[in-house]
């Protein structure tokens, strides 16, 4: 799939402060294929993806990975790719 | 109904009953995107932030995201569509053979109809996650039976790819 990089220009958000990519909950994705999508979209052990599916499950979200906004924009691009509902978000100070 | 995994390259469905291959057949129709209803596109095409400041992150999402997204689901769809061509008849029951490389288009395309069809059926959690089975009587209870059928096929592929 072809990606792209966005030039957004928000001044309200802080330069500094990382960006969170956040994967919510849903009742319609299955939990083995959630699981499977956090493993090829972040190269994640079989543990720690189904620790962050079980996140989601329980908790509503899960903070999948924290970083800079481009590479934040593209993780939730291809998220969507695989029909998760994901969020980018400014980390908290 | 059940699921192969051969030594090739080829996976697929068999014993498929000729009720379920009508409605593994009905799949194009539920993903075709003329059909969408709001709701249902909202849930395809999700906003990428819930922070209400960035609306230009949204407008640039709908811009130059979403026709890449559309291109990505399309190209499943038309993946799938030409799979179910191959939908044959075997003793009164029916098979369909998927070649491996495929199984991703397909994972894609069953979760589109799933989460249209949920959109159509005001995604009842109650409803979706419950385990006895839906009342066929019913349109919801149909609705139910597809979303659930389609789900034992994405799991069977998950399996097959993992």
């Amino acid at each position: 799939m072809a990606t792209r990089t966005l030039e957004s220009t928000d001044t309200e958000t802080a330069l500094d402060l990382p960006w969170n990519v956040v994967v919510h909950n849903d009742p319609v994705n299955l939990m083995s294929y959630v699981s499977l999508v956090f493993r090829r979209v972040f190269g994640y052990s079989r543990e720690r993806a189904e620790r962050h599916m079980l996140e989601v499950h329980q908790n509503g979200r899960s903070i999948l990975w924290t970083g800079g906004r481009e590479e934040a924009e593209l993780y939730v691009q291809q998220l969507h790719s695989y029909l998760l509902l994901a969020t980018l978000e400014q980390a908290e100070r | 109904m059940e699921f192969f995994n051969n030594d090739d390259d080829t996976i697929g469905f068999r014993n498929i009953h000729p009720l379920l291959a009508e409605l593994l057949r009905g799949i194009p129709g539920i993903v075709d995107p003329a059909k969408l209803t709001g709701e249902a596109e909202s849930r395809l095409f999700p906003d990428p932030t819930l922070v209400p400041e960035l609306e230009s992150l949204r407008a640039d999402w709908q811009a130059f995201v979403q026709p890449d997204l559309q291109s990505h689901f399309q190209t499943s769809r038309d993946i799938v569509a030409a799979d179910l061509r191959r939908l044959r008849e075997n003793e009164g029951f029916f098979e369909i053979p998927i070649p491996r490389g495929h199984a991703d288009a397909w994972l894609n395309v069953l979760n589109q109809a799933r989460l249209i069809l949920a959109s159509a059926i005001g995604y009842d959690e109650p409803a979706l996650e419950t385990p006895t089975a839906p009342d066929l009587l019913t349109e919801k209870g149909v609705t139910l039976f597809r979303i659930n059928l389609y789900a034992f096929m994405q799991e069977c592929l998950v399996e097959s790819i993992d």
